[in-house]
């Protein structure tokens, strides 16, 4: 069953298409990812999904609830982890997620057992007196997360999670979100890091400029990029002069030199590949030190479904996170 | 449905008091400041210090109701907060009610502070049908006070602004 159906979603703002007529269904329990450069609409997306923005066209339910007429319905089955970590400053970890709970409408005899819960699950419990505004970007982070749990959603949008957070902390994060996974919660979760899309989500939609060029899982998503077979050869000693022999060699491939000892070897009949480049040391005595099957990344995969470079995905938004 | 929305002023009304009002800033510039003004006009004309009165309670409504509301929405929305409220499954009208509740609320402990403590201290006998409602009417208005300008200045700086799709409460 989808947990929700988009269908020909338009937002504009003053002239300018921010989501261009998108359609895609996330299935229950499953890690949905919005994977495109900033400016994609990946964020007017989620906006529009959680009733914070009016679509201009078209519609999506949420667990059946329709955008347009049960949007308040569809509110109290979701949990959103907006951009930032927007928790109030001024009250402790405990106060905040029991504040939240009170909005949703978690029953009194409840509210302090799900906080105390949730503040153990996400390794808090220690800090639960101090207040938000003294906590590290990471502990923000997984209290913004833990904040939208506490009426316990059964879908949970979650916007660039670790923007802005440090290895460790993004790393801790994505466990964090795996383990929600595990418990059978459907995430959307929009990003640019094409490692992190590729890690924790089960079905990729690919957005540029507004729309879905691709929607599939990381694997399905990997066969757009390069067919051809890549093997990665280091050598003992330097090669480059002996290329025409080793060309002659490997009938159909490409060798690309990454320095004097190592290269790559796009394409031919793997097996016919791999049997020249063994003569080819053999006969030279030029010892053999390494070789390596190279699958294709999610990474080449973007690159051949948008024709966008992936620097465009590493620029993250400046200053923000936390 | 209207459970729901009534819950939700009062906790964020709550949570405002404690957060913004209940501060020593807030009381100070709600207590303080009509204080300071009494005390002018009682040293220019010291004889006529009940008819001081009135304009002393007009004027701690005025600055109790106004010392954190006018900002508070333009913060919140600043610093995104004010969109954790609007994802709570409830109107956009219900949580601006919950804001301007907030001021009411706070408004009203000052005054009638100030007003019991005058009306004691001064063995005063108000007529209490018209003092009541005129405080009362007063404080709604005042909390309900809304800064437009800065207001469009701060939407404007935010990212996609949130609009009021809670149609189905």
């Amino acid at each position: 069953m989808n947990a929700i159906e988009v269908r020909g979603l338009i937002k504009r703002f003053d002239g300018f298409t921010a989501v261009d007529g998108i359609s895609f269904d996330v299935k229950e329990g499953e890690v949905f990812g919005l994977l495109g450069p900033n400016g994609s609409g990946k964020t007017t997306t989620i906006r529009m999904l959680v009733g914070l923005s009016r679509p201009t066209e078209g519609g999506a339910k949420i667990l059946g609830f329709d955008l347009s007429s049960g949007i308040t319905e569809a509110k109290r089955k979701i949990g959103v982890v907006p951009d930032s970590s927007n928790l109030y400053d001024e009250l402790s970890a405990r106060e905040n997620l029991l504040f939240m709970a009170k909005l949703y409408g978690v029953p009194k005899d409840l509210r302090e057992e799900r906080a105390e819960e949730l503040l153990k699950a996400f390794g808090l419990y220690q800090r639960r007196y101090d207040r938000f505004g003294t906590f590290s970007r990471g502990m923000k982070r997984a209290l913004t997360i833990a904040a939208a749990l506490v009426h316990d959603p059964k879908v949970l949008f979650l916007d660039e999670p670790t923007v802005g957070l440090d290895v460790v902390a993004a790393r801790s994060l994505r466990n964090l979100i795996s383990d929600l996974h595990r418990k059978g919660l459907t995430i959307i979760l929009t990003t640019h890091y094409l490692e992190e899309a590729d890690h924790l989500c089960d079905r990729i939609a690919i957005l540029v400029k507004g729309e879905v060029v691709a929607v599939d899982t990381p694997q399905g998503l990997k066969r757009y990029a390069d067919e051809r077979s890549v093997i990665e050869v280091s050598f003992g000693r330097e090669v480059a002069g002996l290329v025409g022999d080793l060309s002659a060699r490997l009938p159909g491939a490409e060798v690309v030199f990454l320095d004097e000892a190592r290269m790559t070897v796009r394409g031919g009949d793997p097996s016919r590949v791999l049997e020249g480049i063994f003569e080819f040391s053999k006969d030279h005595d030029l010892g053999l030190s390494a070789i390596n099957s190279i699958r294709p990344s999610l990474e080449d995969a973007f690159v051949r479904i948008t024709g966008l470079s992936p620097t465009v995905m590493a620029r993250e938004k400046g200053g923000k996170g936390g | 449905m209207i459970r729901d929305d009534l819950r939700c002023i009062y906790h964020i009304a709550a949570k405002d008091m404690r957060t913004y009002y209940l501060k020593p800033p807030a009381v100070s510039w709600g207590m303080v400041f009509p204080a300071a003004w009494t005390l002018a006009f009682y040293l220019r004309s010291p004889s006529n210090f009940d008819d001081l009165i009135p304009g002393l309670i007009a004027m701690t409504i005025l600055f109790s109701t106004t010392a954190a509301e006018a900002v508070v929405i333009n913060f919140e929305l600043r610093l995104g907060s004010l969109e954790r409220l609007l994802l709570a499954p409830v109107s956009a009208e219900s949580v601006l009610l919950g804001k301007v509740m907030g001021g009411f609320f706070f408004g009203l402990l000052m005054t009638s502070m100030v007003t019991l403590g005058t009306v004691l201290g001064l063995d005063l006998h108000p007529d209490l049908l018209v003092l009541i409602p005129v405080c009362l009417i007063s404080l709604l208005v005042f909390s309900s006070r809304w800064e437009p300008s800065s207001a469009s200045s701060s939407r404007r700086s935010s990212r996609p602004r949130p609009s009021s799709t809670c149609r189905g409460s």
